[in-house]
């Protein structure tokens, strides 16, 4: 084998060998070059948790999420200028929220933060400095907005627990361990009853306040993500089946009706009287009548790659909605009919509004504040370093 | 199109709706599905694989033309041209095994994105992930994924045992695949290859213990089958199970010693591969029975594959003396 192959070498048949191997080192180093180009590619994205807590106010006062992982206080005027009062946390305090994902709560003159860390504080709303003695870490992130009673806050963590915090000195209470995962939606209390809506277990169940064990529950095909609301005496659960569940809860929870929409329901139902607006990831926004689970109207925009996270609003007449793409329309609560459109391609609109002296507050996905006069859609903006 | 469009586009997104899909199909866990897709982008692969097992047997057997090479030409560039003329004239691709590495390589990371994305800690990955499904009611009933799988949680590191377990599978690889070419390696490029049987499963075990479990399954999965393939179609080498004990052990039960350092020689008096001479030290009888109960079970099929091969081989150079000469 190695004589005849000795025997046939010929310069002509060398040459072209040579080209061989400059051609196939050239692909050598082109796959090389690809390769490395998608390990840069394919390694270098995913961002951390950012949060998309919703600002609420007190008074004249608001708070809200502007930066990763921090609250900042101070008073909003009609040009929609922030005068800042205090932001917690500060450098001095030495903490590490990460993000803010729960809708802070106000309470006569306190915040309850309870935040992506696992951190629960109770901050004065006059000087931003923390009420505890110490914080509180529940040991798990947290995404859900605590529910609360005039005595304690029941957070929800991506454990699957509720732990329930004293409001006045910052101690745990007790615990109660389901186990079944994420809990991403607000709970909500009726009586002596928590309701809460579990993402990885994909169910909702209900757990006695006072003995902690578990008084109903029932499996769903989704996991529920959007916070849980109450219509007409029903819980109302959004769910990424595509379903909006509704359960009668004067005794024991019997489903009332279901409505399939067209997309995951992320974002929280907003219920106004007999009827309840919800919006999809699927671009779609419905209104539903609250008694018998059927459809009012639909609006979807044809073509479009609409998402909606956030939850709808409805001031002076006018559903707003904001899709995640940065898009808000104001469409007619009563027939679905769009009155107007503004187009911010260059944010995101993922946390649910304020309605806040006639206008609607937004924060968008990069800090910035928007306020929107829903009668017509004019958008005054103002970045994050303005405000 | 940038290159982030067409990787997102062509790999990643479709990636993502098929392990979604796969998780539907296996009763919802997301660590059967990562098995499944494994077993089935190898079976995909296996037409490449197969050719680089066909290739690594060929350099099996091309070891005494290669020692006989080495013999006759002291000169390295002369010994490098004959080296390359011989594995042309048996159609051999020495670079051809890296085929199905290169190709898993850009799988590897795309399931390192998805399994990432999948099971994303934070809400805003849902989100992301809501933008690339597909509009199929079973993939967009599989989210949330289920995150444990055995005694692992699929979005964090697989801990000690799985780094382990993906080590040791390497090495295994590594060790029947490097052990068939050592013969004709100089002391330096033995060496170099030794080190690299150990730093690749080290390499490896290092990043399974730094990266989500779900990644650590896929690569496991992935080595075992890669030997079983292997084992299938190339055959052992010379390792045999009875070369892993270690030597205090072996002493201590009256073994003898491995007959090699990198474990015990191949006999087979059949193939046209010269029996090689094994050291004094290891040339007992316990080592050949090692070795031949190691080797038996392939010899057979080896045999038979070989005559073909020199069949096809022969015919191929009588067809090219038939052009060069036409």
């Amino acid at each position: 084998m190695i004589d005849s192959a000795v025997h046939r070498y010929s310069p002509q048949r060398s040459s072209r060998s040579v080209f061989h191997v400059k051609h196939r080192r050239r692909i050598a180093a082109f796959t090389f070059a690809l390769l490395t180009a998608l390990l840069l590619v394919g390694c270098g994205r995913l961002a951390g948790p950012e949060g998309w807590a919703a600002p609420i106010a007190e008074g004249d006062l608001i708070f809200v999420q502007l930066e990763r992982g921090t609250i900042t206080a101070g008073t909003l005027s009609d040009s929609g200028d922030l005068t800042q009062r205090w932001h917690f946390p500060t450098q001095n305090d030495d903490i590490d929220l990460k993000a803010i994902y729960a809708t802070p709560i106000v309470d006569a003159g306190v915040l309850y933060l309870a935040a992506f860390d696992g951190s629960v504080i109770a901050i004065d709303t006059n000087n931003g400095r923390p009420l505890w003695p110490a914080t509180l870490n529940v040991g798990s992130h947290i995404v859900a907005t605590p529910a609360f009673d005039q005595n304690h806050l029941y957070v929800a963590t991506e454990n699957g627990e509720i732990v329930i915090v004293r409001r006045d000195i910052g101690t745990e209470a007790n615990r109660y361990f389901d186990g079944s995962g994420r809990i991403w939606s607000q709970p909500v209390i009726v009586g002596d009853t928590l309701y809460l809506g579990e993402f990885d277990g994909r169910k909702l169940a209900g757990i006695n306040l006072t003995s902690g064990s578990l008084v109903w529950d029932q499996s769903l095909d989704g996991g529920v993500s959007a916070n849980l609301s109450l219509a007409s005496g029903r819980i109302i659960a959004g769910s990424l089946d595509r379903t909006l569940y509704a359960y009668d809860i004067a005794r024991i929870p019997t489903k009332a009706w279901t409505f399939n929409a067209d997309g995951w329901i992320v974002a929280n139902p907003l219920p106004v009287g007999n009827t309840i607006y919800v919006a999809t990831l699927g671009g779609s926004v419905y209104a539903i009548d609250s008694a018998t689970g059927r459809e009012i109207w639909k609006f979807h925009q044809l073509d479009s790659d609409l998402q909606f996270r956030s939850q709808p609003a409805l001031l002076g007449g006018m559903l707003v909605v904001a899709d995640s793409n940065g898009g808000l329309r104001g469409l007619d609560p009563l027939t679905g009919a769009p009155r107007w459109e503004r187009d911010l391609n260059d944010t995101q609109l993922l946390a649910d509004p304020l309605v806040h002296n006639s206008r609607l507050l937004f924060v968008t996905r990069d800090g910035q504040l928007l306020l929107v006069n829903p009668a017509d859609g004019s958008v005054i903006r103002k970045q994050d370093g303005e405000a | 199109m940038p290159i982030g469009a067409i990787w997102q586009t062509f790999l990643e997104t479709p990636l993502i709706n098929v392990m979604l899909l796969l998780s539907a199909i296996s009763f919802g866990s997301y660590g059967l599905a990562i098995l499944v897709f494994t077993a089935i982008s190898r079976a995909l692969m296996f037409p490449l694989t197969i050719r680089t097992l066909n290739a690594a047997r060929s350099m099996q057997e091309m070891q005494p033309q290669l020692k006989e090479i080495q013999k006759k030409h002291s000169d390295p560039k002369r010994r490098s041209q004959e080296t390359m003329k011989l594995y042309k004239e048996a159609g051999v691709n020495p670079l051809g095994c890296l085929g199905p590495q290169l190709i898993q390589f850009p799988i590897f990371i795309a399931l390192y994105q998805v399994i990432r994305m999948t099971l994303g800690g934070t809400p805003e990955t849902m989100i992301s992930l809501s933008e690339r499904l597909y509009d199929v009611e079973a993939i967009q009933h599989a989210v949330p994924l289920s995150t444990s799988f055995l005694w692992l949680d699929l979005q964090n590191s697989g801990g000690p045992f799985l780094a382990v377990l993906v080590g040791a599978s390497m090495w295994l690889q590594q060790r029947i695949s490097t052990a068939r070419n050592i013969g004709t390696q100089s002391d330096q490029q033995q060496s170099m290859t030794k080190m690299m049987q150990w730093m690749m499963p080290i390499m490896f075990g290092w990043f399974v213990l730094t990266v989500p479990s779900g990644l650590g399954i896929y690569w496991g999965f992935s080595t075992i089958i890669g030997i079983l393939l292997q084992w299938q179609f190339v055959g052992p080498g010379d390792f045999t199970w009875g070369s892993l004990i270690p030597q205090p052990v072996r002493d201590s039960l009256g073994i003898g010693a491995p007959a090699s350092k990198f474990g015990l020689q191949r006999r087979d008096s059949s193939s046209n591969v010269s029996p090689e001479p094994a050291d004094s030290a290891g040339d007992t009888e316990t080592e050949q029975q090692d070795a031949s109960s190691g080797n038996q079970r392939t010899d057979r099929r080896r045999r038979r594959r070989s005559r073909n091969r020199s069949t096809r081989s022969s015919a191929r150079s009588s067809r090219r003396r038939g052009d060069s000469g036409g």
